[in-house]
Order: structure tokens, then sequence, then C-alpha cells
């Protein structure tokens, strides 16, 4: 071989070749270029020769990324990595010779390091090469199988395996073909199908729309439809069905078709609505309770919803109470919807009480605030079986209501035509519903509570004012040790005490000293019994005047709302003064009927005894006594006339509780026939209660009242001849005129002449001691002003003539007019200048006796207590702390002091009466 | 039993100037099975002063409280005790010599005297003491011995 012939193997290369030598860091310079590179690219030698190596190569007008910035890249990798570097698919604009166009080529090239001795880089050989036809055939071929792989994976997805059953037909409607998705569908294997009509498959109610579309189809027209179909295992399907015509060449020859099974997506669109339907009940439900509470009503039209919407044939409600005696658990049915199937039960008497424990199988869960659940076909024989076949039950599903703590009754769906077995869903959505029935229960049920208390609270305390501001009795709280917590206000009434005077008071303070022993006694028998009466006793009023008193003690130390003794007492002042009067009036009468000549009686209206008193012998009216005595006698011989009248005034007087004295007149006929006028005057006795028990009364000849009005005017004559006479200070004070009247008393004891002095303001009024005179004018004011008083008492100071201090006592009698004006004063004055020095002199020696009695009681008391303890030590031999001896010696030394003491008192007692004295 | 719970609760005080009753009393209390043995005072004071520093919240005294003392006597006590309560809770038993029934009365006024006795006293009257509703249950289990 020749040694230079690199250069013609170079030259005869049939692919177009470079030679480049790296110049600057990043510029190659063309150093050759062989034939078939100038042929390839159409530049001459000249024009790439020792120009940089982008010039040389062909330009790429069309493509962004340039071919000539692809070798660059490619050569100075090159030189970096002294390595080959191939460019795969290089893309190049090159002219064609025959038309003279630039047409985009595809090229292989490679770029070849050529080193120096040292290792360096000294030129790269850059190679061009065609890309063959063939193998873009390969390529081709590859892009086709993809697509083929792709198609069948396609086929695979959407036709094979698509759930959707896709299908071809005959015109007859025979199954030609069809994917796995119909053959699942239809529950037949494809070799069965094939050459079936697709008629079987159609539910007989759907058949004509079917053939309807499938004619359709036939005729050309792409149709869709949905309709029921049975697989071949009887399985309903409702199936979406979309035909094709297929056509060829204008004629159709087969009928290609998509059935989608929608009975699912059709049952959720169901359940779906149901549920929309049941929040819809839901919220209707709960805004009507929110805005009626519990109104049967509303609960009506609720029940009818809810019931047409989870399709039961019966919706219901039971209350439950418990029976108050036995605690037994009543139910009754309170609201009630029916379908068309169920019969109504609202009125069936036997479903109101009716104890829950009948039904047995019921009772269990619902008390445990469990949902019962039954269908006929599962019960036993008993109660509930009765209940089913009576009311034409199937299925029946209760849910319980709690209120608290306690069954409040329970709601319940009946249905009247299958035997529905509830699932878990429904129960939980009408439990659900329940659940806010039971909250508006509940919250009806607190706010009945409230309400009741409210009510209970209004009228107990209505009642606890009407009893104590309204009443006539005396109400007050005590504690146990008798200290008032509370007083009323009618004490300032009836015994003149503000309450704010009585409360922190012990009561015994005021009850009188004689009895209150008695009221103690009786006082703690609080202890044991719930209410206790004191019987009466007497209780000092503000004047210091003892009122008798009857009162009832109420234990209520353990109520929240007392935490005290209530006592309810009674003035029965006049009750026991009548009682005394009585006794007094009956000795009085007994004498009187021996005197005069009136028929005086007692009748006992509880045992209806009539006693009469008369004088033994002598005839009254001119019967005989044994006549008299007749209990009859009255009514025999009452004018006829005037006996319906009579005894018509006499029972309403009896049972007026407010009456105590009738006062008639009317005829009464005598034993010789004729009748006489008499006026009947009866003392009508009652009870504490009000209840008349006694009538006591005079009945006298109207000639005995004409003499008795003589008798009064001798006995005003007698007053006034009294007066002239008496040295009592009396005097009659006529208002209207002011004119005062004096007795001649005054003058003897005030030392004031009378006679000049008439009016009560120049005269009487300056001679009260200055510090009384206000109160003295404002007392005397008061009582005529007061057109109820009829008495005025005051006691008070009065200046002497001789300058000296009187204390008085002035009593007056007021008279008035019809309208209450008081008219005339006639009153007295006492002196009780010396009783009062009396009194005081004996209050402050009582004072200083009670003193030395106290002193005396404890340390008289303290020696013979001692001495009483050592006996007691001595005999019962059980001493400890001391020796016999140290007991004999504290006796003798006791004994010893009790002696001294009793000297001592001797002597201090000596000394005290002497200070009395 | 001495040491059961509800009696270590109840402190018993007696409170009196005669040493001998105070002694005579000492011994009844112990024959009707009170225990612990009761502290003695001499006056008003004295027990005052006992009450202070043994006070505090969940402790009881019981104090059979003579009325006839020098220094401090019972009517005297009872007002200070009013004035100033402690934190203890005090039942006070009035046992006197006197036969007055003012003293009774008067005794009556004052919110923790629970019962009145004469001197001395007696085993029916400790008795009474003990079934007291206020502190019955302090001697329940002595009782039941």
């Amino acid at each position: 071989m020749k040694k230079d012939c690199w250069k013609e193997i170079f030259e005869a290369i049939p692919f177009a070749c470079l030679v480049l030598m790296p110049k600057l860091p990043d510029e190659f310079v063309v150093v050759d270029a062989n034939p078939a590179y100038l042929r390839l690219t159409g530049f001459s030698k000249e024009d790439v020769l020792n120009r940089d190596s982008r010039e040389a190569f062909p330009p790429v007008p069309a493509v962004e990324e340039c071919g000539r910035d692809q070798i660059s890249a490619a050569l100075l990798k090159v030189l970096k990595t002294g390595k080959k570097v191939e460019i795969k698919d290089l893309r190049l604009d090159l002219r064609n010779n025959n038309t003279g166009r630039f047409e985009q080529q595809a090229f292989t090239s490679q770029n070849i390091p050529i080193k120096n001795s040292a290792g360096e880089v000294e030129v790269i050989l850059h190679t061009i090469r065609k890309v063959t036809i063939e193998n873009q055939y390969d390529k081709r071929e590859k892009e086709i199988l993809e697509e083929l792989n792709l198609s069948r994976q396609q086929f695979k997805n959407f036709i094979h395996e698509n759930p959707d059953g896709l299908y071809r037909l005959d015109l007859e409607g025979n199954f030609i073909h069809a994917n796995e998705g119909l053959t699942k569908m239809a529950e037949i294997p494809l070799d069965k199908l094939k050459k079936t009509n697709f008629l079987p498959f159609c539910a007989p109610y759907h058949k004509e729309l079917i053939l309807d579309h499938f004619s359709r189809a036939t005729a050309g027209r792409i149709t869709s439809f949905e309709a029921d179909f049975f697989s071949a295992k009887g399985n309903k399907l409702n199936l979406k069905i979309l035909l094709m015509p297929m056509q060829v060449e204008g004629k159709v020859v087969e009928v290609h078709g998509i059935a989608k099974d929608v009975t699912q997506l059709k049952q959720n669109e169901k359940v779906i609505v149901e549920k929309s339907r049941f929040l819809e009940v839901h919220a209707a439900f709960v805004s009507s309770l929110l805005e009626n509470d519990i109104q049967h009503d509303a609960l009506n039209e609720t029940f009818g919803i809810i019931g047409k919407t989870v399709n039961a044939d019966r919706m219901y409600y039971f209350g439950a109470d418990k029976d108050p005696d036995t605690g037994e658990i009543l139910i009754s049915q309170k609201v009630e919807w029916c379908s068309a199937n169920a019969i109504p039960q609202i009125d069936n008497e036997e479903l109101q009480n009716m104890p829950i424990k009948k039904v047995e199988e019921i009772t269990a869960p619902l008390i445990k605030n469990l949902p019962f659940t039954a269908i006929y076909q599962d019960l036993e024989p008993g109660a509930l079986k009765d209940i089913f076949e009576e009311q034409q039950i199937k299925s029946m599903l209760l849910l319980p209501i709690f209120v608290g703590e306690n069954l409040s009754g329970f709601v319940g769906f009946d249905d009247c035509t299958r035997q529905r077995v509830w699932n878990e869903e429904e129960i939980s959505f009408l439990k659900s519903l329940t659940q806010n029935l039971t909250n508006a229960f509940e919250k009806s049920a607190a706010l009945e509570k409230v309400k009741k208390r409210e009510e209970e609270l209004k009228l107990s305390e209505q009642k606890f004012r009407a009893l104590v501001q309204e009443g006539s009795d005396l109400i007050s709280i005590l504690n146990i040790n008798g200290y008032y917590s509370f007083v009323s206000e009618n004490y300032k009434k009836l015994l003149g005490f503000n309450p704010e005077e009585l409360t922190g008071k012990n009561a015994y303070h005021y009850i009188h000293p004689e009895d209150t022993e008695k009221v103690r006694t009786q006082f703690f028998r609080l202890t044991e019994e719930k209410q206790v009466t004191i019987s009466p006793y007497r209780f000092r009023n503000k004047e210091g005047q003892y009122r008798w008193v009857q009162t009832t003690l109420t234990n209520l130390l353990d109520d929240s709302a007392v935490q005290g003794i209530v006592a309810n007492s009674r003035d029965i002042t006049t009750v026991i003064k009548q009682a005394r009067e009585i006794e007094h009036i009956n000795e009085r009468y007994q004498l009187a009927a021996t005197a005069t000549e009136d028929l005086i009686y007692d009748w006992d209206l509880t045992s209806n005894e009539v006693t009469r008193f008369h004088r033994g012998l002598q005839e009254l009216f001119g019967y005989p006594s044994d006549v008299v005595n007749k209990r009859s006698f009255w009514k025999e011989n009452i004018h006829p006339e005037d006996k319906p009248i009579e005894k018509k005034k006499l029972y309403q007087a009896i049972g007026d509780p407010n009456q105590d004295f009738i006062k008639t007149e009317y005829r009464f006929r005598k034993a010789d026939g004729t009748y006489a006028r008499v006026v009947d005057k009866g003392y009508i006795i009652r009870d504490h209660t009000g209840k008349a028990v006694r009538l006591i009364g005079a009945t006298s000849d109207i000639s005995e009242i004409t003499a008795k009005r003589e008798a009064v005017k001798v006995a005003n004559k007698r007053f006034k001849m009294a007066m002239k006479a008496t040295s009592e200070m009396i005097w009659d004070w006529d208002i209207k005129k002011d004119f005062v009247t004096r007795s001649k008393g005054y003058k003897k004891i005030f030392g004031y002449d009378t006679n000049n002095a008439t009016s009560v303001n120049s005269f009487w009024l300056d001679k009260v001691a200055k510090e009384d005179r206000e109160k003295v004018e404002h007392s005397l004011k008061c009582a005529l002003k007061d057109t109820e008083a009829k008495k005025w008492k005051l006691e008070y100071r009065i200046v002497k003539a001789d300058g000296k201090i009187a204390h008085v006592v002035d009593r007056g009698y007021i008279l008035r007019d019809k309208n209450g004006q008081a008219t005339r004063m006639v009153g007295a004055v006492l002196d009780v200048t010396h009783s009062r020095k009396i009194l005081r002199k004996i209050q402050k020696q009582n004072k200083i006796l009670k003193e030395i009695a106290w002193e005396q009681s404890h340390v008289v008391r303290a020696p013979l207590a001692r001495i009483k303890g050592l006996l007691h030590l001595l005999e019962e031999e059980e001493f400890e702390e001391m020796s016999k001896e140290e007991i004999l010696f504290h006796m003798k030394d006791s004994t010893n002091e009790l002696d001294s003491i009793i000297r001592n008192i001797v002597g201090k007692t000596e000394k005290i009466n002497v200070r009395v004295r | 039993m001495s040491g059961s719970a509800s009696s270590e609760l109840c402190e018993v005080l007696i409170v009196d100037d005669d040493k001998v009753v105070a002694l005579l009393h000492k011994n009844s209390l112990r024959s009707s099975q009170i225990e612990p043995a009761p502290v003695i005072c001499d006056n008003g004071r004295k027990a005052l002063e006992y009450i202070a520093a043994h006070d505090g919240t969940g402790k009881k005294f019981l104090i059979l409280l003579d009325l006839n003392m020098p220094v401090l006597d019972g009517w005297k006590f009872l007002k200070k005790l009013n004035k100033n309560p402690p934190q203890a809770k005090v039942f006070i038993i009035i046992v006197t010599s006197s036969i007055n029934q003012k003293d009774h009365l008067k005794a009556q006024t004052y919110g923790q005297v629970i019962h009145f006795c004469r001197k001395p006293l007696s085993a029916g009257c400790i008795l009474k003491i003990k079934d007291l509703e206020q502190v019955r249950l302090f001697f329940l289990d002595q009782k039941e011995q």
C-alpha cells in the first residue's frame, strides 16, 4: 500500500466527510472536504476550505433547531470528551439537483476524533450519511404495530370488556354477535345467545315499546329508549338501549345496539328521591314542632307526610302515663294517621289507658328505650297477635319516646298489606324523627312544668297574700323557741302592733303569765305533731290589754319556703266574752224570769232542745207551765200569717255568721184565743266556725216595751241627778256648739270654777300640761274624725289651779248622727295621780325584790346543789376523784356555807323591808 | 370506743367556779359513759380562751355552763360568744343552781343554748342531754355500748 494513500482513501469515501480542526474554544475550521461532501451540499472546495465549520454546513431554514447547531454541539463534545459522538436524526435542507428546490432530508452523522501523539484531539472527522428508505419502513411497521396494539386494547376496553352490552342483530331481531357485557346481563353464554331472538328477554309490558323502537332502527333511524327486560335466569333488568342501523350501500343490513344496565342507577335514584323526601319531611316536621309545639293537628299532618313517605299504612303516637295508684304504665293512643289500607283505631276505647304489660312483647324493648319490630308470621299466639289480627296488621315498628328517665310514649308504624322488614337505615331515620318528637315533648314537658310551677307559685302567693293580708286571722311565723320571723299586717289592726315591732321578739313575752306554761306545753307538741291547736289564751295587745286568742300552729320548719312554725291566730275575745256573758245572762235570766212577765227561752240549735224560763207557777199568756214547756209551744201559737215570715227571718239570721242578734215583732196567741203583739229579741251564739249553736232570747208583750221606755226616761233623769250630785268629774260636750257642761267635781279637785269656762279650747286645753297638749288635741281630733270610734280614752297631765301637776285618765263616749258625724261626747275624768305614784313605788320595790330574789336563788342554791351531788356520790359509792373523808368534808363545808347564807339573807330582807316601808 | 370518730369531734367543757360541783359533774359524765373526760374551766373567760385555742372548722364543743361565776359569768360568756362566734359549732347546756324561772326564759333567747339543767346534774338529766337532737349523734356509739 502506498505510504500517503490516506488522502486518496479520504477522497474515495462514498459518503460525505469533512476534516475539522479546532481553533478557538468553540470554533472549528474546515481543513478538508471529500468530493462526496461537495456533491451532497453543492458547495465547491473553495467555498468550505479554511472556513468556519458552521459556514460549511448546509443551512436548515425550516427547522428551528438548526442542524448546524446540532453538529457544533457534537463537535464540542468530541473535543471535550475525546470520544466519538454520533448524531442519529440529523435533518438538513438540501437542494434537489433535479428540481432545484430545497428538501429536508434525514442523516446520521459520525464525529470521530483523530488525536496526535500527545493524545490531544488534532482534527475531527465529520461524516454525514443519508438514512436509508429501509430504515424508514421499519419504523413505519413498528408504528403500525403499535397502532394495532392500541386498537386491540381499545377493542378490548371498549367492546370486549365494556360493562355495557354491545351487540349486533339481524333484521329479524336475532343476535349475530354480542360482547361479554351483554352475555353477563342476559345471563346466557354467547353461543346460546347467537341466533336467539331478543323478544323472549323483553318484559311483557314493554314488548310493544321495544318492537316499535326496533322497527325504527331497521328503517334506518338511530333510536334510544329505556325498558324492562328479564335475564335468562328471570332477573329483572332496567336497560337503556341505543339502536343504530348498519347500512351498506344505503341499505340497512344489521342493527347494532348498546344496552346499558340502569337498574342500580334507577334504584339509587329512587333512594336519593326517597332520602331527599325524608329530609324534606324531617325539615317540615322539625319546623312544625318548633313553630307549633306539640299540637295534635300539627302532629296529625306531619304523621301523614311521614307515613306516606315511608310507605306505611298507619302511623300513630301512644302516650304513656303512670297510674297514680299502682305505678303501672298505662298507654293511650293520642294521634293517628291511616292510609286507605288501614282501619283507624283512634276511637278504639281499648287503646286508651291500656296497661303496657298487657302486650308483653313490646314492654321489654320499649322500657329499655329500644325499637320494637314484628311481622305477623313470626308472632306467637298472644295479646300482640290478637291486635295484629284485629287491626289487620302485617308488620309493626315501634319507636320509644323517652322524656328524662321515663318512657313518655312511643311512635308506631303499621303495614297492612305486606310483611315489611324495616331496614336499619329506615329505622335509624325514623328514630331520628322520633328523637325530634322526643325533644319537642321534653321541651313541652319542661315548659308545662315551669308554667305549672309559676302558676302554683302565683296561686300560693295569692293564697298567702289573701290569707295574710285580707284574712281576719293573725298570721305569723315563729322559730321553735317562739321568736317571730314574720308578722302579718293585721296584727296592727287587731292588736295594735306594727309587724316590725314584733319581728325578732319572743311571743311568750306577750302571753299572760298564767297561760305561758299551758301554751309552752302545747307548743312543744309540734316536735311530734305537724299541727297543733293551742286552746284559748291571753295575749297582750299594744295598749297592754289582754285579748283572748286561739292559735293553730303548723310546723313548716322543713319547708324551704317557710322554715318556721306558722301561727294562725284569731282574736276570740268577743266569743269568750260572749260565752262569759251568756253564763251571766243565764243566771240573770233565771233571776229575771222569776221577776218579769217575759218568756225567756234558750234554744239549743244542735239538739233542737228548748228551755223556757218563766215563773213556775204563774201562767204566761194565760197558759199553764206544762203547756209552755212543750217544745212545739211557739210553733203552735204564733199567728199563722206571721209564722212563715218569722221562720224565714229566723233561718236567715241563724245562717248569717255575722249576725248575732235578732229582733222581730209578731202576733202570738194567748190562751184565751186573742193575739198579743210581742217583741222577740234573741242572741245567736256561734261556735268558732261561725255556726249558730244556741239562740237565747226573750219574748215580751208590747206593753212591756212601753214599760221599759218609761224606765229609760227614769234612768236618764237619774243620770242627770247623779251628775249634779256626784263628786266625780263628769263632762258633757256639745261638739257642734262647742259647749261643755262639767260636774261640780272639777272645782273640788282641780280648783277651777266651771261656770264661766265652757269651751274646750278656751278652758280645758289651757289646763293641760304643756308637754301633753299636742297629744291631747291630736288624740281627740282623731277620735272624732274616725266615724267608727265610739270611745275615747287618754292619760295625760293637767296643771291644777294651785300649780300642781295631776295625772288623769280621761274617758269619753262619742255620740254620732246618721252620717257618723260626732255630735256629742260624754265623759269622765279620773285623777290617777295618787295611784300612779303608788304604782311607780310598787314597780320600784318589785324591781328590788326581784333582784334580791335572783341573787338569793343563785347563792342559796349553790351549796345546796353541792350537798345534793355529794350525797348522791356517797349513796352510789361511785367516786374516783374524792375520798369519803373529802366528801364528808365538802358536805360539812357546804352546810356551814348554807347556814351563813341564810343568816345573811334574813338580815338583808329585814333591811329591805325597812327600806320599803 | 373512746377513739371513735364522732366522739372525738365533740369536746365537753364544764364551766363552773365551784370545784366540788365540777368534780361531781365530771364524775357523773364518766358514769354515763360520756367520753373523753371533760375539760374544766373555772370561769367564762377561761372557757372562751380554751375555745379560741382549740377552734377550727368541723370542731364541736358541748359546754355545761354555770351562770353565777366570778370574772366572766355565764350570761357575759354567752354575749361574748355571740359577738365573736368561733368557727367550731358550740352547743350550750346551762347548768345552774338557780331555780328562778327568769333565768330559764332568758337562756332560751340564746340560739346556742340547747338545754337547761338544775344543779347537781342527775343521771336522768345526762341521759336527756345525750338524747338531745343537736348532740345525739356524738353519743350514739357510746350509748350503744
